[in-house]
C-alpha cells in the first residue's frame, strides 16, 4: 500500500492547486488509466486466489471496475465543470455541481453494494473482505490525491 | 491544505497502538480529532458572523451524528481485531456487511445536513466545507486503515 501512495503523490504532487486555466482533461484520463492499472496491480498482489476462485472472481473484478470507471467518468466531467466555472460560480451552477457529486457518491456505493452481494454468493467471505479492505484504502488515496488537485470553493466577490 | 495535512499526519504519527489503556486513548483521540477538525474548518471556511450563526448549530449536530456512526464503526473494528486470528466466514461476512452498512449511514447523515446547509447557506460555502469535511475524512480514514491489518487468508479460504 505504500507503494501506492507514494505513486499518486507522486503524480499529484506535480499538480498544483491552482492549475485552473491550464486544466487538463486528457492529463486527468492519462492519471486515470494509470490509477487503474495501479489498482489492478496491488489487488493482485495482495489477493491470491486459486485457480478456481479467479474463474470467478476475475470477470467480476472486471465489470466491477467497469462499472466505478463509469463513476469515475461521471466524476471527472463534474470536476471539469467546476473548474471552467471556478472564476464564476454562480449558486445555481454551484448548487447543481453539489447535487451531482452527492449522486456520485451514492452511485459508487451502489455498485460496491451490489458486487459485494454477488461475491459474496459465490467466494468465501474473508476474501471478499480482503478485496473490499484494499478497494477501499485505494479509493481513499485515489479520493485524496484527486482532491488535492482541486482547488477550493470561493465564494463570488 | 497543506497545513491541514501536516497537522493530520503530525496527529496521527505522534500516536501509537500501544498505549496500555486502548478505548481511554480512543476516546481522547476521538475528541482531539473532533475538536482539531473543527479548528481546521473554522480557520479555512472563513464565514461571515452571519453566515457562523446558522452554520456552527447545524455543523455541531452533523458531527455528533458522524460521531455516533464512528463509535460502531471503531466497535466493528474492534470486533475484527478480536477474530482476527480465528476469522471463520459466517464473521467476516458478518463485519463486512456491517462495514457497508456503516459506509451508507455516514452518506445518508452527509446527504442529509448536505440539504439542511444547502437551505440555508451560500452553496459555494457549502461546497467548500463538504471539500474540508471530505479531505479531513479521508486523512482519518487512511490513517486508521494503516493500523488495521488486511485479513489473513488460509488454505480454507
Amino acid at each position: 500500500m505504500k507503494k501506492l501512495f507514494v505513486f499518486f503523490l507522486l503524480i499529484f504532487t506535480s499538480i498544483s492547486f491552482s492549475q485552473i486555466e491550464s486544466f487538463d482533461s486528457e492529463y486527468f484520463d492519462e492519471v486515470k488509466k494509470d490509477a487503474w492499472g495501479t489498482y489492478l496491480e496491488i489487488i493482485d498482489d495482495n489477493l491470491v486466489l486459486t485457480e478456481e476462485q479467479a474463474e470467478i472472481f476475475l470477470p467480476m473484478l472486471d465489470q466491477y471496475i467497469a462499472d466505478q470507471n463509469k463513476v469515475a467518468d461521471m466524476r471527472m466531467k463534474n470536476t471539469e465543470e467546476y473548474m471552467m466555472n471556478y472564476y464564476d460560480l454562480d449558486d445555481a451552477t454551484a448548487k447543481d455541481l453539489l447535487n451531482k457529486a452527492v449522486e456520485i457518491d451514492q452511485e459508487r456505493m451502489n455498485i460496491k453494494r451490489e458486487f459485494m452481494a454477488k461475491m459474496l454468493e459465490k467466494l468465501p467471505a474473508p476474501l471478499v473482505g480482503k478485496f473490499f479492505q484494499l478497494d477501499a484504502r485505494i479509493f481513499a488515496l485515489i479520493d485524496l490525491v484527486r482532491m488535492s488537485s482541486i482547488p477550493l470553493a470561493r465564494e463570488e466577490d | 491544505m497543506k497545513y491541514l495535512i501536516m497537522f493530520l499526519t503530525v496527529l496521527f504519527c505522534g500516536t501509537s497502538f500501544a498505549q496500555d489503556d486502548r478505548s481511554e486513548w480512543i476516546e481522547l483521540l476521538k475528541s482531539n480529532v473532533q475538536q482539531e477538525s473543527k479548528n481546521l474548518i473554522r480557520q479555512n471556511l472563513e464565514l461571515t458572523s452571519e453566515q457562523a450563526k446558522v452554520f456552527w448549530p447545524i455543523y455541531d449536530e452533523y458531527d455528533q451524528a458522524l460521531a455516533e456512526i464512528t463509535n460502531e464503526r471503531l466497535q466493528n473494528i474492534s470486533e475484527y481485531m478480536v477474530n482476527y486470528n480465528d476469522l471463520d466466514s459466517a464473521k467476516a461476512e458478518s463485519l463486512l456487511r456491517k462495514a457497508l452498512e456503516l459506509d451508507q449511514k455516514k452518506l445518508d447523515v452527509q446527504t442529509k445536513y448536505y440539504e439542511r446547509f444547502i437551505s440555508v447557506l451560500p452553496p459555494a460555502v457549502v461546497g467548500k466545507f463538504f471539500q474540508l469535511d471530505q479531505y479531513i475524512e479521508l486523512l482519518i480514514h487512511l490513517q486508521r486503515s494503516e493500523n488495521i491489518p488486511l485479513i489473513q487468508l488460509d488454505s480454507t479460504n
